[in-house]
């Protein structure tokens, strides 16, 4: 059987968020949320792919019971299954410690051809994630990906970008694609697909499903340890530009800068 | 702490604030300062759907529309630029006994007062409004110089007119409490302590009006109550770019066109009113329930399946939502507030700041400067309802009942 896994986040609506002092984690107590950005397009990409082959699609959201309605929304937006890994051993966990659970998802859940991810979490911007599982589960990983041109005999073809190379490659299966919102556009969701979701069910999975012990993640369990945040402050140095000539030989030098 | 005189102190860069900073600037009212907790034009008035509907059962409610139609075009000879307003037309559809009356006394109305107006056939329906499913409509009224206006872009020309004629205007700058000695205003304090001494204040601070009277012991008549539309995907051809918006009460609807999108606004029978309370500063935190989103939908579908028969396939895009103010008698609130000399209000807009807004503007400045009223400023009284209690959960029922029975657009 054919399926592609979806992995998901459900993150604050504002992209401010607090840090707290203590555990150097960030504040997630913000009652607004939706699903991250580009976890979106990973799903419309997984279920665009499934209308040419079949696949089951199968969403998988970590996170507290709230997320249920990130998965909701995976099912109004396509997919055909889906499952809530939540649990308090899972609290805290960093991004190592949540790249083995949705491993242990993923193994749980089964055989497997693509697994989805979207390429960065707004309220983490770590990116790492994906790649992580992918190295969890010994296979390849696209990152930088431009377009998916198609999945046939046991590979995926796809364009990937190396600085200002785009590079044609072929990946055997199963594989771990990053998706960005430049990827692919959303295709609007629909009331019928909300009705329909709202009459599904959603499984729920905690460590003792996963087969993994309480210490293994969770914020004691994670290496990660943030010593101290900060916003960076750019410095920029301004200069006021008299008249044309004077930006005329700005944009000179700009150009000459680019060209060596 | 600095201080400085002003004749008029402004509490709110929405649309109300800034065209009542207008309306008195144009008069030469003085020293005028507006001061907006936010950016000018970021909250509410950002958040429209931004119809202009001309006419209205209630007489002077027209002259107030008229008079925001009068202000655009001034300010776009003032400012030397185009407000964009889009006159796109609309039509108001009838399937019922009931709706039938309605569109009669828009009809007469609008005849009244000289507002263009005819009745279409359901052939000439359908070439205005190529989406529409035609064999439902009994009679549709056809108002071709009614048109929508970004909001936002509104907002803010009302308020760039207005420093244009001298008012001061600060964004970023939220004002704690308005200042009172016995039984008169002098001015307002600011969160970081400063005092601004003003003779005359006007709280235009919209759904957050009533947080600031609240320690001066005055309730105003409303409550905040959610609003909201959905914007499908883009279909040019189905929902051609400025087609005319419709009026549909028997779908408790209405439908604008959007760059080649169809915003549809639906009222649930049982609106939703927020204790202002619980609002946070800025509306963007502000939990409107996300799950209103598709609930509300899912309940209005089926009255408008009749008109749109593909409603429940129809990708949405987007959703909007955001608070209206709004009043037990569905009238604005606007005028002096007895209990102090030296303080106004202009709010409770139930929905129409802008369509009203320059109407609006216009009353609060001339009452203030005492000149003759243009429309009767009786109906607008903030006392009108003698005391009230609008933190009260019984008191934002009766203010969220006036939406759930709001028959025009
Ligand atoms: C979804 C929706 C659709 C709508 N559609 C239409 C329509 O089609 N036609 C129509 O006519 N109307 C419509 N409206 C109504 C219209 O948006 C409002 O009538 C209008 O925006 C009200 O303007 P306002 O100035 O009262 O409020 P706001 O724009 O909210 O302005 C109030 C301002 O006061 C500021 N403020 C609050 N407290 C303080 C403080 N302490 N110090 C300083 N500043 C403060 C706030 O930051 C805010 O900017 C709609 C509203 C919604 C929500």
């Amino acid at each position: 059987m054919k399926r592609y896994i979806v992995f998901l986040k459900q993150v604050p609506l504002s992209t401010k968020v607090e840090m707290d002092e203590q555990t150097k984690t960030l504040k997630r107590s913000s009652a607004l949320c939706q699903t991250n950005p580009d976890d979106l397009h990973a799903l419309q990409m997984a279920v665009t792919l499934k209308r040419s082959t079949g696949a089951e699609v199968v969403a998988v959201s970590m996170g507290p019971a709230s997320a249920d309605a990130v998965l909701r929304e995976t099912l109004q937006r396509g997919a055909d299954r889906a499952v809530l890994l939540s649990s308090r051993a899972f609290a805290g966990s960093d991004t190592w410690c949540t790249s083995l659970v949705l491993a242990a998802a993923v193994r749980r859940i089964g055989e497997y051809d693509l697994l989805f991810f979207g390429r960065m979490a707004i309220d983490g911007d770590t990116a790492q994630v994906g790649p992580e599982v992918a190295a969890h589960l010994d296979i390849p990983q696209l990152t930088w990906l431009a377009s998916v041109d198609g999945v046939a005999d046991g590979r995926l073809r796809a364009v990937k970008l190396a600085g200002r190379v785009r590079q044609q490659v072929e990946v055997s299966l199963p594989c771990a694609l990053m998706v960005g919102r430049e990827n692919c556009a959303l295709e609007a969701p629909t009331l019928s697909g909300w009705r329909w979701a709202q009459q599904q069910e959603v499984e729920c999975w905690g460590e003792d499903e996963l087969g993994l012990s309480p210490d293994e993640v969770g914020l004691y369990a994670s290496p990660t340890r943030v010593v101290t945040t900060e916003v960076p402050q750019r410095e920029k140095e301004m200069v006021w530009l008299a008249d044309a000539p004077a930006l005329a030989a700005v944009l000179r030098d700009a150009m000459q800068f680019q060209n060596k | 702490m600095t201080t400085r005189e002003y004749d008029i102190i402004i509490v709110g860069g929405g649309l109300l604030g800034c065209a009542t900073a207008y309306q008195l600037a144009k008069r030469k009212a003085g020293n005028i300062l507006l001061l907006e907790a936010n950016e000018i034009a970021s909250q509410a008035s950002a958040r429209a759907a931004c119809l202009l509907t001309r006419a209205r059962t209630k007489p002077a409610l027209m002259e107030l529309v008229q008079e925001t139609y009068d202000c655009i075009a001034e300010i776009e000879q003032l400012l030397g630029e185009s407000l964009e307003l889009q006159q796109c037309g609309s039509v108001t559809i009838a399937s019922s006994e009931a709706s039938l009356k309605e569109v009669e006394a828009l009809e007469a109305a609008a005849g009244r007062f000289g507002i263009p107006n005819e009745r279409i056939s359901r052939e000439r329906t359908k070439e205005l409004l190529p989406w529409m499913e035609v064999s439902a409509v009994d009679v549709a009224l056809y108002m071709p110089t009614d048109a929508f206006i970004d909001s936002a872009l509104l907002c803010s020309g009302y308020a760039r007119a207005a420093r244009a004629l001298g008012v001061e205007l600060r964004s970023g700058c939220k004002v704690k409490r308005i200042v009172a000695e016995g039984d008169a205003v002098t001015g307002v304090e600011l969160a970081d302590g400063t005092v601004l001494h003003a003779p005359l204040v006007v709280n235009a601070a919209g759904s957050w009006a009533n947080l600031l009277m609240r320690p001066l012991q005055v309730g105003l008549p409303f409550t905040p109550v959610r609003s909201h539309f959905w914007i499908t995907g883009i279909d040019k051809e189905r929902f051609p770019v400025n087609h005319p918006f419709t009026v549909i009460p028997d779908a408790r609807a209405f439908t604008r066109s959007d760059v080649g999108a169809l915003i549809i606004g639906l009222r649930e029978s049982q609106c939703q009113s927020f204790d202002p309370s619980t609002l946070t500063d800025k509306l963007e935190d502000f939990d409107f329930n996300q799950a209103a989103k598709w609930q509300v939908l899912d309940e209005g579908a089926p009255l408008l399946k009749r008109y749109l028969p593909d409603i429940d396939d129809l990708g949405i895009a987007h959703y909007m939502a955001g608070p209206s103010c709004y009043v037990p008698d569905a009238k604005f609130i606007i005028g002096p507030v007895k209990r102090y000399s030296g303080l106004y209000t202009v709010t409770g807009c139930c929905g129409g700041g802008v369509a009203a807004g320059g109407g609006m503007g216009r009353l609060a400045a001339e009452l203030m400067l005492h000149e003759e009223p243009f429309v009767d400023p009786a109906l607008f009284v903030p006392e009108r309802f003698g005391e009230v209690d609008p933190f009260s959960a019984e008191f934002q029922k009766r203010c969220a009942d006036a939406r759930s029975n709001k028959k025009g657009g």
